[in-house]
């Protein structure tokens, strides 16, 4: 039986305040607790609640047919400690079910996957563990990078920390035969479809390359028609109802039909007057219905072998962003690029004040979402960056950030300077 | 009209350069964070002009001229590239007939700084400059981009300056008459707009309606004109880019002091101004400062404010390494990084690629700043 496999990024970061050099001290000196607050609590209202609620109830209602998965960043589990103490206990009901897959993640939602030197990048995937563990009780053996953030380094860090699955996104080219060398129009007999197939499918169970760890490939198509096209008028299939795409994805060939999308679909990219919550509830019915089974990513690899390796050097790197799906959102232009490369050199000097709060700050500024704000690729994909930004344009966004990187760089100097100071007093004229 | 002083200003920026934040180049330089290149094909560009030009203002004093030279101290500083230059300046100097004014060494914005005594330094910094150069202690004083205000005006008068020259804007004269020696503080010079811009921007422009303009009407306008003194401030090496359309502006230098005198005006340098005429009070100066046209092109952004405020925090971080043996080369950066050139780019109603200028600007501040607190240690 096919499987539907369902995944929902749930994450809000913490945005930073419009900066000012003033007398505020520690997190709140960058980070703006207010607009922060404001957001939070209004897609709790707009999305968390309602959507966790109705989640809940199919569960429920379809005693272990219906499942899913989703990961939590640490970014938004903290924010729901502050400010949603409710939501978070309905994220535990949805562990406690049994029906959702916990999935791990970088705890920041961060970039620091993409850092030549990984111990960052394995601390922060370390500390979601232990969060969710702490949280729900239970223990991810998937693990998803930040925005579908993939290459052959990522993977094979996920490989050594044990996980056995990875979730990226199911790009043309990445899919296509001998990928890594640049052929693409090869026709190839598939033994699993009985049929020449001019690239490989993203619906099948893969392996990434030189290491085991299983790979699903997102099927953006299936994906987008509710994450991104469901309300649009200028969509030739609006409006879009469960039975129409449970009708799609029966007619679709492959062993898994990898749905991953953001949580705030519901409710908050497609607000509640699209109809959104109803395609929702009867999307179990419908699915089950056409024949096709829920399984969660661990469910899938562990059903089906994989069927081929998945390549992709890290000049290569893919995400699912953008119509580029790769880095360029985040590191398209020069802007993002010194921005990541101003924090990223900071590393060694912010560990080394060994200061909590320091350590904290600069965490949170290595969340991916600040860098998105500063991407210039307006047509068509800019509707979308601004969408949950503080800033008006990206520029604005951009020295945002460089005065807080200059001012918190500072910070990190002046720490450094006292410590030495303490050990050496008699260095002090 | 009695009088007209004519001040030249000379400057020529150190722009920032492309700045890479680098682990592997962790010290700091002035190559590291400036165009050098681009600064010696600029200076290459002009120097041999004011060379020219310089040449064109002694015939002028020897039919009587008299002449005021702001030179910053970044140009100075470049001066290292060609020295016909200062030699040509000290030519000039030796006529007894040029005066040469002091001013904030690196054309920098310091004179905004809650704390005067960075604009105090470099002030300083620049008359003992001039001193050495030219044999005699600066008496007048201009500050970059002429900003003039109630505390800059009490600072400077209390360092020992007998004048010094503003701006002519509508903010500080309100509808009254810039020809005049005003008392603030000291006596202030003010300079007039339109006709420093006849000379400075329209003097070769066709569509203008007194084109061709020659001494003797701007002469005959000046004596037209009630008031003591019309101060015509400029940057000077327009002068040379008239001269490279027509070479009508020689003349204009060479016959102005006599059209002036047959029009019964004299030439006279600042400091003689603020001797001869009688002082008008100019009505009380609020804290609000005025650039040439107001603040607004300097720090008129926040982009503009956030980087000013880094300048003021790393003053006091410099303060606390004077012992350091790297301090001189970073103050001279520090310096340089508060030229109000780079604050004028930095707004994006300026400088169409504003934000990306600052945004690299910002890297090379906390990159000298990372440098200055790591000398601490």
């Amino acid at each position: 039986m096919k499987s539907v496999c369902i995944y929902f990024q749930i994450h809000q970061p913490y945005r930073l305040k419009w900066f000012w050099p003033d007398y505020t001290n520690g997190f709140n000196r960058y980070f703006d607790e207010s607009a922060n607050k404001e957001i939070f609590e209004k897609v709790a209202n707009k999305c968390y609640r309602p959507t966790n609620r109705l989640l809940l109830d199919l569960i429920d209602e379809h005693k272990g047919d219906f499942k899913f998965s989703v990961s939590i960043t640490g970014t938004l589990l903290s924010q729901c400690r502050q400010w949603g103490e409710d939501v978070l206990d309905t994220f535990r009901d949805m562990a406690d079910s049994g029906c959702v897959e916990f999935i791990d993640e970088t705890n920041y939602h961060s970039l620091t996957g993409l850092y030549e030197d990984n111990t960052e990048f394995i601390d922060q995937i370390k500390e979601h563990r232990n969060l969710v563990f702490d949280e729900f009780r239970v223990k991810p053996n998937v693990f998803r990078n930040t925005e579908l953030i993939y290459n052959n380094s990522i993977a094979e860090i996920a490989d050594h920390l044990g996980y056995k699955a990875m979730l990226t996104e199911g790009v043309e080219h990445v899919l296509g035969w001998h990928s890594s060398n640049g052929v693409y129009s090869t026709y190839k007999w598939n033994e699993k479809t009985k049929q020449y197939e001019d690239k490989r499918s993203p619906n099948y169970v893969y392996k990434a390359k030189d290491c085991d760890i299983a790979v699903l490939m997102r099927n953006y198509k299936l994906s987008d028609d509710i994450g991104y096209r469901f309300s649009a008028k200028w969509w030739k299939e609006h409006p879009l109802t469960a039975d129409k795409w449970a009708s799609w994805a029966s007619l679709v060939s492959g062993d898994t039909l990898n749905i991953f999308m953001d949580y705030e679909t519901f409710g908050e990219h497609q607000w509640e007057d699209t109809g959104i919550f109803q395609f929702l509830k009867h999307l179990p019915d419908e699915v089950t219905r056409q024949g096709l089974a829920f399984n969660t990513p661990s469910e899938v690899v562990s059903m089906h072998e994989p069927i081929g390796d998945i390549d992709i050097s890290n000049v290569q790197t893919i995400s699912w962003a953008d119509k580029e799906r790769d880095t360029s959102a985040w590191l398209g232009n020069d802007m993002q690029r010194r921005a990541f490369e101003e924090i990223r050199l900071l590393e060694p000097y912010v560990k080394r004040t060994r200061d909590e709060e320091l350590l904290r700050i600069w965490r949170h500024l290595t969340t991916s979402d600040h860098y998105y704000y500063m991407c210039t690729k307006w047509l068509g994909d800019g509707d979308v960056h601004s969408y949950f930004s503080i800033h008006s344009s990206p520029f604005e966004a951009a020295i945002n950030f460089m005065a807080a990187v200059m001012d918190f760089k500072a910070l990190v100097f002046k720490r450094l300077k006292e410590m030495n100071e303490k050990q050496h007093p008699e260095d002090e004229k | 009209m009695e009088s007209v002083c004519v001040c030249g200003e000379i400057h020529l920026p150190y722009w920032t350069r492309l700045y890479w934040p680098d682990e592997n180049n962790r010290g700091a330089s002035l190559e590291k964070y400036f165009d050098e290149k681009g600064a010696i094909s600029n200076f290459n560009r002009v120097s041999e002009d004011i060379v020219f030009t310089n040449s064109l203002i002694r015939d002028s004093i020897d039919s009587g001229g008299k002449y005021a030279f702001n030179i910053s101290g970044t140009f100075i500083d470049q001066c290292k590239w060609n020295t016909h230059v200062i030699q040509s300046f000290r030519e000039l100097a030796n006529t007894g007939n040029v005066e040469f004014t002091a001013a904030p060494y690196y054309h920098s914005i310091c004179s905004l700084y809650p704390n005067l005594a960075e604009f105090r330094e470099q002030v300083k910094k620049h008359s003992e400059t001039m001193f050495e150069l030219f044999g005699s202690r600066p008496k007048t004083f201009v500050n970059s981009e002429l900003i003039l205000s109630n505390r800059i005006s009490e600072a400077v008068s209390g360092m020992g300056f007998e004048c010094m020259i503003s701006e002519g804007s509508r903010n500080i004269i309100d509808g009254g008459n810039p020809a005049h020696v005003y008392s603030t503080h000291l006596p202030t010079l003010l300079r007039h707009i339109n006709l420093s811009e006849d000379i400075e921007k329209r003097f070769s422009e066709k569509s203008w309606k007194a084109y061709p303009l020659a001494a003797d009407e701007f002469a005959s306008w000046i004596s037209g004109m009630e008031g003591d003194i019309v101060t015509l401030y400029f940057n000077y090496p327009a002068l040379a880019e008239h001269h490279k359309s027509e070479e009508r502006i020689a003349h204009f230098i060479r016959e102005l002091p006599y059209e002036l005198e047959r029009h019964g005006i004299r030439m006279v340098t600042p400091s003689e101004a603020a001797k001869t005429h009688r002082k008008v009070k100019m009505k009380e100066l609020g804290n609000d400062s005025t650039a040439r046209y107001g603040m607004h092109s300097m720090v008129g952004d926040h982009i503009q404010n956030l980087y000013l405020q880094q300048l003021i925090a790393i003053g006091q971080d410099l303060e606390n390494i004077t012992s350091s043996p790297e301090y001189g080369d970073l103050k001279k950066i520090y310096g340089y990084l508060q030229q109000t050139d780079i604050m004028h780019d930095m707004n994006p109603a300026n400088f169409k690629a504003a934000y990306e200028k600052a945004i690299n600007n910002y890297s090379i501040l906390s990159d000298l700043r990372r440098v200055i607190l790591e000398a601490g240690i």
